[in-house]
């Protein structure tokens, strides 16, 4: 992965989850895996082409989850109903994709696949990925989301 | 009696994301507009738009099948003067460049809730 476009990727998701959770967010320590994988309650995946190939993990624990729906949906989320899950697989997008647009102004192209969301005993149909994997956690009021960036540049 | 006195337009949402379709009818509606439809494709797009004839569509443009842009092509080729937002997550340039170039009247970039949408309509509206 290259410091060039991962810290446009990192600050631009920060960003949009700030915009869209409507209250500030802090960036945790960047940690360096050597495999992709989603291990919180839920996971969003999409998958990344273009210049790069690889895929983007956007996890978080149930709690944050029906905090981060119910914030969306400017009412309480109970449960993970379809409608809870569907938020947040737009969320997914929304952070992703203002990633991907930042870095599309800059002369990379990026292309993003739609959010899957795995959930509970569907969390290990995510799949692992032998690539190395930058994790930051990114704290919102709701909770802290994990960003799983996993990418290699096609040469 | 003052609800109807403030509808101004009436308008279609077109997205396959439930959440989306729900905020953007909320904030139009809170613009004061009317509900005519939703579609959750391109394809119900175009179908739909025959039939509702909306004031204004309000479009994502990824989605499963035929895309927004396409949709958006496909409504004008049938009405010329079919008023067509765009509605995206993405927002680089060339996006933006490309959706109004094939005649979409305004792009609104995801989330929403920030979008001034009592201008935004009022400036589609006017065309």
């Amino acid at each position: 992965m290259r410091l060039d476009y991962i810290n446009t990727f990192i600050d631009s998701v920060a960003d949009a989850l700030e915009e869209t959770s409507g209250a500030p967010v802090s960036r945790g320590a960047i940690k360096l895996r050597g495999e992709s994988s989603a291990r919180l309650d839920i996971a969003a995946v999409i998958g990344m082409t273009g210049d790069v190939d690889g895929r983007v993990i956007i996890e978080m624990d149930r709690v944050t989850a029906l905090a981060i729906s119910g914030n969306m949906n400017k009412e309480p989320s109970g449960e993970l109903d379809p409608l809870a899950m569907d938020t947040l697989r737009e969320l997914a997008n929304i952070l992703v994709a203002r990633a991907v647009s930042a870095l599309n102004d800059r002369s990379f192209v990026f292309r993003l696949t739609p959010p899957l969301l795995f959930t509970g005993a569907d969390l290990a149909r995510s799949g692992r990925i032998n690539l190395e994997s930058l994790m930051v956690p990114l704290h919102a009021n709701a909770g802290t989301i994990n960003l799983h960036v996993a990418l290699t540049m096609n040469t | 009696m003052q609800a109807e006195q403030n509808r101004q337009f009436n308008f279609m949402v077109v997205d396959d994301s439930e959440f989306a379709r729900k905020s953007l009818i909320k904030a139009l509606t809170h613009a004061g507009g009317a509900l005519s439809g939703e579609a959750v494709s391109g394809q119900d797009a175009v179908q739909k738009y025959r039939t509702l004839k909306p004031d204004i569509v309000f479009m994502d443009i990824t989605m499963p099948g035929v895309e927004g842009i396409d949709a958006l092509e496909q409504i004008l080729a049938g009405d010329s003067s079919a008023r067509v937002v765009m509605v995206s997550s993405l927002s680089h340039q060339s996006l933006v460049r490309d959706a109004l170039k094939k005649g979409a009247k305004h792009f609104i970039t995801k989330p929403i809730q920030n979008a001034p949408m009592d201008e935004i309509v009022r400036f589609v509206l006017s065309l």
